[in-house]
C-alpha cells in the first residue's frame, strides 16, 4: 500500500515539535538491530558461572525494578519525555495502572508511556490523500453532475445496481429499490485492521416518508462485491420509516439512534483494534465491536434503495473520510515463505533453516539461520528470495564450549561491523551466548573465543538471544533454563561490548515470560525500538501449536503484554503456527521473519505490518 | 443418551458457590438439586456423587451416556499389519523420501510392524483417514523391543517405534511426525509420552515382551469455557497420565472423514530396527453426537405447502413443528411458518410484516414425509395478506412470527392438543414497529381453520422490564400431560443489537402467566456471555424437547448462536433432574454441549448447493417423532442464493436417534 504519510507528524494530538530533532533517534536505528532468531532450548546442566546467573529476581507481580536498575539509561528512547522515574513508587503505579487492561492504556493519563501507543488506537498518523478516499466530498453542491463528475482529490466513485445514482440538491440518491440495492464504491480498498477511520456523514430524510416507506441511504465499508444487497460489514445506515440511523456491523443492526434531522452530523470512528464509536452531532453515542482484523480490503461504499421520487428521496448530503495509520501489532501482511538459493539452484533443507535473523544494512538486507547445528548468512536478493554467497556456513563450532553446536543467530548492525550473536551449545549441553564479528562484506565472521554471557547460578543455560543496540546502550534478552526446568527470559545490558553484561534485575520480564510445564514453551524473543518504545516479540508453544506474542515496555522492566500477534494462517507455509520471530523496525512499518508451521515442518517465512514509528516521540 | 451435565468440570465449583458458567444469580434450581438423594448425578467428572447413591461420577449409570462416561465404541481403524499392501490405508513418511519397507515379524503369533530403516531418520506409516475423536475415543495399540543393545530403561535411545496421534499426514525427513500425543517405546524398554516432542509421561517396560497401549481421549471445556480434548495413557494397566490437554478440539482435523466429528491421524512411527508396532484399532465413543444428522431427502419449499404463492413470495422461515399418530396409525406432521411478500433482508431499512401459515401432511410409519402431500392454509392462518407492504398503505398491519407448536398426545402418542406459541407485534402508535410480545393458542385446528388475533398477548413486554421485545416462544409442558401448564421460553430483546439472553416465564394449563411477588414467574435460562466463544455475538430462537421418564426429566434446548455477526449456527443445552415435581416452579440449569455449535453455517448441510455467501440458517424446529419418540426430527430453515432464482428458502428435515442409558 502505499501511503503519503503526513510530513512530520504535523497533527499529532498534542502539538506540532521538531521531529526532525528527536526523531533521529528511531530513524537512525531502525536499520541496526534486529531480533533474535527463535528456538527450542538445550536441555541445561551445571553452569560455569558469569555474569547471567548471579543472583535471582526479586519481581512481584510483574511489576517493579524502577529503582534498583539505571532506568534513565535504559528508556527506549532517551529523548523522549515521559513518566519520571525519579519517583519509582508513582512511575510504577502508573504503569500498573495503564497496563492493568488492554483498554486502560488508552486513557489521558497514560500518555506518558510510548507503550501505550501500541493496540490502542492513539498516537495514530493521519494519512492524506492517495487512498482515494473523498475528504469533504459535498454532493449537494454537485447537484445535477454525474457521479463522475462528483468527486475530491483521487476518490473514484464506480456506480453499481439497475439504476444509476443520481446527485441532486438533496445529494447523493444511491437509487436502489425493494429488489435490488444501488450506489456507488468510493475510492480503493483500506486495511481497517491497520488503520483508523473517521467517517463523517450529513443525511438528507425523505419527505413524507410513512412507517413502512422505502427510503433509506447508507455509507459503510464492505468485504464483498455488491450483489442485490451491499453487505455493510461496518457503517451507518439511515432508514426514513423508522427515523432512525442505524450502526450496521456484519451486515446486520448493532445498534440504532434517532435520525434527528437533515442537519444532523454522524460521525463513524472505526478503530484498528475493532471498535466501532458513533457520535452524533459530536455526542458519542456508543462503541461497539467489529471485525477489523476481517476486513484487510474495505471497500467503501455509499448505497441503499427507494421507492417515490427522486425529489423527496433519502440521501447522502456529504461525507468525509480521514484515515491515519495506528500501531496494530496484528495487523500483518504479505505473509509468504522464503526461498534459499545457491547459484540459481535450491538449497536442500535450508528454506527450513531454524531460528532466522534478519539485518538491514542499508544496501543489503541479511537473513542468518541455523541449518544441523551451522550458522548460514543469506542475502535478500528480491523479496522472499534468499540467495547464498557460498555453501560454506558463516558459522560452525570449533571452540570448546560449543561442542553440541551453534545456532540462534543475532545479526546487529555496530558501523560497519556485522556482529553475531549466537548460542554455543557445549558438549553438556549447556548453552551459552556468543559472539562474532565480520567487518567484510559479504561478511565472515571471527569469534570471541569466550562467552559473552554465560549460566551461573541457579541458571543452567541461556540461549536463543536478542540484541538491541543504540548509541552508548547494548541489551541483550535471552531464554534461561533454571535448575528447576523452568524457563524465563532474562535482560542483560552494557554500555561498551568491551565490558561484562549486566542484568537488569527486579523487572517483570521474568515474571512475564516465566514457563515450567511440558504442555506449554517460552523461547525465540526478538527485540527492537518502534516509535520510542521497546517491542519484545517471543514465541509462545501451548500444546503442539505455536504462536508469536509481543510485549512492549518503555524502559525493559515494566511490560505490558498484548497477546497474540501472529499465529497460524490457516493455509500455506504457516497454516499451523509460527515461531522463531525476529523483527526490524523500518520507518512506519515493521518487518518479521519467523518460521512457519505447517505440521510438517517449520519453513523461512516472512511478513510485514505498517505501524507509525515516529508519532510518539513526545507525551502524546 | 445423557452428556450435558458432565460437560463442565469447571461447574463442580457451583456447589461450593463459585461458579465459572451460568452464574446462579439467575435463579434457577442450581444443578446440584438432586444431591437430597432421589436425584441425579448432575456432573460425571467433578469427583462428587451427586444425587447421595453411593456412585460417583463414571460409577453412577446416570453417566453411563455421558462423554466423560461413555464406554460404548465405535471401531474406526483396525490394522493388523497382515496385508500385502499396506499402501493402501497408509501413507508413508517422510513422502519426501522413497517408501520404505516395512519388515513385520510374528510375535507370539501376531504381526508386528519395525524397520523403520534406514535409521538416518523418523519413519512412520500414516493413515490416509482422519480418525474421528474430538466428541471422545480410544487409541489401543501394543509395542515390543527385542533388542536393548545400548539402550536402558531410563535414557532415550536412538531406536524407537510408537503410536503417534497427529494433524499431520507427513513429515520433514530427518524430523519426527508432530505429536498431539504420542506414545513411544524406546529399545532399552523405556516407554514415553510425548506431545511436540517433548516428555509428559513415562514408565519403564520389559525387553522382548508385547505391552499394551491405551489412549483414552474425552471432550471437556476448559476454564474459558473452550471445548478440548484430554487424554488419560495406560502402559500395561499402569496408568502414567491422567486428564492431559491434548489440544483445543478446534485445532483437530475437520475434513474429509472428520469432517462431522473432528480427529487426528493415527500413526506407527519409529527409528531404526528391534522395536515394533502392534495391531493398532482405534474407537470413537458410540453414545453422544448430537452433531449427526440422518439427512432426509425431501427438502420442502413454500410451494410444496399448498399456500398462496403471493404472501410468501419473497421468504419462508423460523418454522415450527409437531408429529403426532393419527386414528389411522399414521404419523401426522403439523408444521407452522413464517412468510412475507418482502425478505428480511429489507429490515434494516423498513419494517416487514410476517404472517403464519400452516401445512398438515402424514406419512407411514418410519417413513418420511412426501413433497406432494401438504395441505396447507393457502393464505395466512394468523395475520395479514399481504403481510408487508412498502407503499404506505399498511400502517394498520400487524406483524406474527416465529411459531412453535407443541403436540399433546394420549397415551397412543394422538394428538390430543396442539398448542401454538408465537410472536405478536405490538403497535400502539403506527410509528413504534419492532415490538413484539408472546402469543399462546389453543386450539389450533386444521390447516385451513383461521385464527383471530386475541385483543390482549399471553405476555408482553410490559411485564418484563428487562425486555423491549419478547420473541421466538417455545413452550415446556411442566409435567407429561401438561396439567399444570408450561414454561414459556422467549427470547428477550434489549435493544438494537442481537440478543443475548432467554428467558422463561411460567404460564397455567389456562395460558396465563403464572405470578410470583407480583410480577410473572420468570427465570433467566440461557446468556450468550456464559455460553462460550459459539455464542459470543448472540443467542435465539430456543427449541426446547422435553422427556420425561421414570426416574425424571431430561430437558434439551436447541437454540441458535452466533461467534459473530451472522454466523449463526444451532447449538445445544440440556438439563435433568429426577425431581420432575420441582418443574412446576423451577427450571433446572441447562449446560453447553462440549462441541458447539453442533451445526454451524460452514457446514455441509447449511452450504450445500450455496452459490453465494447469503447461505444462512435462519431457523430450525424440533419434534419428538408421533411413532418413535426416540426419533428427533428437525426442520433446518436456510436461505441461500441461487443464480438466477435470488434469494430462496428450503427447509431440511434431518433425523437423530436419541437412546436412553
Amino acid at each position: 500500500m502505499g501511503l503519503a504519510l503526513a510530513a512530520a507528524l504535523a497533527c499529532i494530538p498534542v502539538g506540532c515539535g521538531d521531529a526532525t530533532g528527536v526523531g533521529g533517534t528511531s530513524g537512525e536505528n531502525a536499520n541496526d538491530f534486529g531480533g533474535a532468531g527463535g528456538s527450542g532450548g538445550a536441555a541445561g546442566v551445571e553452569g560455569v558461572g558469569g555474569q547471567g546467573g548471579t543472583g535471582a529476581p526479586t519481581t512481584a507481580d510483574g511489576f517493579g525494578g524502577i529503582g534498583s536498575n539505571p532506568v534513565d539509561e535504559l528508556f527506549a528512547d532517551p529523548g523522549r519525555s515521559g513518566a519520571d522515574p525519579a519517583s519509582p513508587e508513582i512511575y510504577e503505579s502508573d504503569a500498573a495502572a495503564c497496563y492493568e487492561t488492554p483498554q486502560s492504556c488508552g486513557a489521558p493519563g497514560c500518555a506518558v508511556f510510548a507503550s501505550c501507543c501500541v493496540r490502542t488506537g492513539v498516537c495514530c498518523l493521519p494519512i492524506v490523500d492517495e487512498l482515494g478516499l473523498p475528504s469533504a466530498l459535498d454532493y449537494q453542491q454537485c447537484a445535477g453532475l454525474e457521479l463522475a463528475a462528483c468527486s475530491t482529490g483521487d476518490a473514484t466513485a464506480a456506480a453499481f445496481g439497475l439504476a444509476e445514482p443520481v446527485i441532486s440538491d438533496r445529494g447523493l440518491v444511491p437509487n436502489g429499490n425493494a429488489v435490488v440495492e444501488g450506489g456507488a464504491l468510493i475510492g480503493a480498498p483500506i486495511n481497517l485492521s491497520s488503520l483508523r477511520v473517521e467517517l463523517r456523514v450529513q443525511f438528507t430524510l425523505p419527505v413524507g416518508c410513512g412507517s413502512t416507506c422505502l427510503q433509506s441511504a447508507g455509507v459503510a465499508f464492505t468485504a464483498t462485491a455488491p450483489d442485490a444487497f451491499v453487505d455493510a460489514d461496518v457503517g451507518l445506515l439511515l432508514s426514513g420509516s423508522r427515523g432512525e440511523v442505524s450502526l450496521m456491523i456484519g451486515n446486520a443492526v448493532a445498534a440504532s439512534f434517532d435520525a434527528g434531522t437533515d442537519s444532523t452530523q454522524w460521525r463513524l470512528v472505526l478503530s484498528p483494534e475493532g471498535t466501532a464509536e458513533v457520535f452524533r452531532d459530536e455526542v458519542s453515542q456508543g462503541a461497539y465491536s467489529f471485525d477489523a482484523a476481517g476486513l484487510p480490503q474495505a471497500q467503501l461504499v455509499v448505497f441503499c434503495r427507494k421507492l417515490g421520487a427522486i425529489s423527496s428521496s433519502a440521501a447522502v448530503a456529504n461525507i468525509d473520510v480521514q484515515t491515519s495509520l495506528c500501531d496494530n501489532p496484528s495487523a500483518w501482511q504479505d505473509r509468504a515463505p522464503f526461498s534459499v538459493t545457491f547459484q540459481g539452484g535450491d538449497v536442500p533443507g535450508h528454506a527450513s533453516g531454524r531460528a532466522p535473523s534478519v539485518v538491514d544494512q542499508g544496501a543489503t538486507r541479511r537473513v542468518a539461520y541455523e541449518v544441523d547445528g551451522e550458522i548460514f548468512v543469506a542475502a535478500e536478493a528480491a523479496p522472499g528470495a534468499l540467495v547464498l554467497e557460498s555453501l560454506v556456513p558463516a558459522l560452525v563450532p570449533t571452540e570448546p564450549f560449543e561442542t553440541n553446536g551453534v545456532g540462534d543467530p543475532e545479526l546487529v548492525v555496530d558501523g560497519t561491523s556485522l556482529l553475531m550473536f549466537y548460542t554455543a551449545r557445549s558438549d553438556t549441553g549447556a548453552g551459552s551466548i556468543g559472539l562474532a564479528t565480520s567487518d567484510q562484506d559479504p561478511p565472515m565472521f571471527t569469534k570471541d573465543l569466550q562467552p559473552v554471557v554465560e549460566p551461573g547460578g541457579d541458571v543452567t543455560s541461556y540461549d536463543a538471544p536478542t540484541v538491541f543496540r543504540r548509541d552508548g546502550l547494548w541489551v541483550l534478552i535471552a531464554r534461561g533454563t533454571l535448575t528447576d526446568g523452568a524457563t524465563e527470559l532474562h535482560a542483560f545490558y552494557t554500555n561498551d561490548l568491551g565490558t561484562p553484561w549486566t542484568r537488569i534485575f527486579d523487572g517483570g520480564l521474568e515474571h512475564l515470560t516465566r514457563t515450567d510445564g511440558p504442555g506449554n514453551e517460552l523461547t525465540g524473543p526478538s527485540l527492537i525500538v518502534h516509535n520510542s518504545a521497546y517491542h519484545l516479540y517471543y514465541a509462545r508453544r501451548t500444546g503442539t501449536r505455536w504462536a508469536i506474542e509481543l510485549a512492549v515496555s518503555d524502559e525493559l522492566l515494566l511490560w505490558r503484554p498484548l497477546g497474540q500477534v501472529l499465529a497460524g494462517s490457516g493455509a500455506g507455509f504457516d497454516s499451523l503456527g509460527a515461531r522463531s520471530p525476529d523483527a526490524i523496525s523500518g520507518p512506519d512499518r515493521v518487518d518479521l521473519v519467523y518460521a512457519g508451521q505447517n505440521g510438517v515442518a517449520f519453513d523461512l517465512g516472512q511478513a510485514t505490518r505498517s505501524a507509525p514509528s515516529e508519532t510518539a516521540l513526545f507525551d502524546f | 443418551m445423557r452428556f450435558a451435565l458432565a460437560w463442565l468440570p469447571a461447574l463442580a465449583g457451583l456447589v461450593a458457590g463459585c461458579s465459572l458458567l451460568n452464574a446462579p444469580d439467575r435463579n434457577l434450581i442450581p444443578p446440584d438439586g438432586g444431591v437430597d438423594g432421589g436425584g441425579i448425578e448432575l456432573f460425571c467428572d467433578d469427583g462428587l456423587d451427586d444425587d447421595d447413591d453411593m456412585a460417583t461420577d463414571c460409577e453412577d449409570a446416570d453417566c453411563s451416556q455421558e462423554p466423560a462416561c461413555c464406554e460404548e465404541r465405535r471401531t474406526t481403524l483396525a490394522e493388523d499389519w497382515t496385508a500385502p499392501d499396506l499402501s493402501g490405508g497408509w501413507m508413508f513418511a517422510p513422502t519426501a523420501e522413497p517408501p520404505w519397507t516395512p519388515a513385520r515379524p510374528l510375535f507370539d503369533g501376531t504381526t508386528f510392524l519395525g524397520g523403520f530403516l534406514p535409521d538416518d531418520s523418523p519413519r512412520a506409516l500414516v493413515s490416509n483417514d482422519c480418525v474421528s475423536l474430538g466428541l471422545g475415543g480410544w487409541v489401543d495399540a501394543s509395542l515390543r523391543s527385542t533388542d536393548a543393545t545400548g539402550c536402558t530403561q531410563s535414557d532415550l535411545c536412538d531406536r524407537y517405534a510408537g503410536v503417534v496421534l497427529s494433524v499431520a499426514t507427513d513429515s520433514s525427513p530427518g524430523n519426527k511426525l508432530q505429536d498431539e500425543i504420542a506414545v513411544t517405546l524406546h529399545a532399552g524398554g523405556l516407554v514415553l509420552v510425548t506431545q511436540a516432542d517433548e516428555e509428559i509421561a513415562r514408565t519403564a517396560a520389559p525387553i522382548d515382551r508385547t505391552i499394551d497401549v491405551a489412549i483414552e481421549l474425552r471432550p471437556t471445556l476448559d476454564d474459558m469455557n473452550l471445548p478440548i480434548l484430554r487424554a488419560t495413557v495406560t502402559v500395561d494397566t499402569e496408568l502414567i497420565l491422567e486428564d492431559f490437554t491434548v489440544a483445543p478440539i478446534s485445532d483437530l482435523v475437520a475434513t474429509a472423514d472428520c469432517a462431522e466429528v473432528p480427529g487426528l491421524h493415527v500413526a506407527a512411527q519409529g527409528q531404526g530396527d528391534g522395536v515394533y508396532v502392534g495391531p493398532v484399532t482405534t474407537a470413537k465413543q458410540d453414545c453422544a453426537n448430537p452433531g449427526q444428522f440422518d439427512e432426509q431427502s425431501a427438502i420442502l419449499r413454500s410451494v410444496n405447502l399448498d399456500l398462496t404463492p403471493g404472501w410468501v413470495e419473497a421468504y419462508v422461515g423460523a418454522p415450527g413443528l409437531a408429529s403426532s399418530r393419527n386414528s389411522l396409525s399414521d404419523v401426522q406432521w403439523d408444521l407452522i411458518i413464517e412468510g412475507s411478500n418482502f425478505g428480511p433482508e429489507l429490515e434494516p431499512t423498513v419494517h416487514i410484516g410476517y404472517a403464519l401459515g400452516h401445512a398438515r401432511t402424514s406419512s407411514d410409519e418410519g417413513d418420511d414425509w412426501r413433497l406432494d402431500t401438504w395441505d396447507g392454509s393457502g393464505g395466512p392462518k394468523i395475520g395479514d395478506d399481504p403481510p408487508a407492504c412498502l407503499d404506505g398503505t399498511c400502517d394498520d398491519n400487524r406483524s406474527v412470527r416465529e411459531p412453535h407448536l407443541l403436540a399433546e398426545l394420549n397415551e397412543d402418542r394422538e394428538l390430543r392438543d396442539l398448542v401454538l406459541a408465537f410472536a405478536r407485534e405490538l403497535v400502539t402508535v403506527p410509528s413504534e414497529r419492532d415490538l413484539f410480545g408472546i402469543q399462546v393458542v389453543r386450539p389450533v385446528g386444521s390447516p385451513a381453520t383461521a385464527i383471530g388475533l386475541p385483543i390482549a398477548p399471553t405476555l408482553s413486554p410490559d411485564d418484563i422490564p428487562e425486555c423491549v421485545s419478547l420473541r421466538d416462544p417455545a413452550l415446556i409442558p411442566v409435567d407429561p400431560d401438561a396439567q399444570e401448564g408450561y414454561w414459556l421460553l422467549f427470547t428477550c430483546i434489549t435493544g438494537p443489537g442481537p440478543s443475548m439472553e432467554i428467558h422463561a416465564v411460567r404460564i397455567s394449563r389456562s395460558l396465563e402467566v403464572v405470578q410470583e411477588g407480583g410480577a410473572p414467574l420468570r427465570r433467566i435460562v440461557l446468556v450468550a456471555s456464559e455460553l462460550g466463544p459459539f455464542a459470543a455475538a448472540g443467542i435465539r430462537a430456543p427449541e426446547p424437547v422435553i422427556a420425561f421418564q421414570e426416574d425424571g426429566m431430561r430437558l434439551r434446548i436447541w437454540f441458535l448462536a452466533q461467534r459473530e455477526p451472522g454466523e449463526w449456527g444451532v447449538a445445544l443445552a440440556e438439563a435433568r433432574t429426577h425431581d420432575t415435581g420441582m418443574l412446576r416452579f423451577e427450571l433446572p440449569e441447562p449446560v453447553p454441549f462440549p462441541v458447539n455449535p453442533i451445526l454451524s453455517r460452514a457446514s455441509t448441510l447449511v452450504q450445500s448447493g450455496c452459490f453465494d455467501e447469503v447461505c444462512n440458517i435462519t431457523g430450525i424446529a424440533v419434534t419428538p417423532r408421533g411413532d418413535d419418540p426416540t426419533r428427533l426430527r428437525f426442520l433446518l430453515a436456510r436461505r441461500l442464493n441461487l443464480p438466477g432464482q435470488g434469494l430462496i428458502d428450503q427447509l431440511i428435515p434431518l433425523e437423530q436417534t436419541w437412546r436412553m442409558p
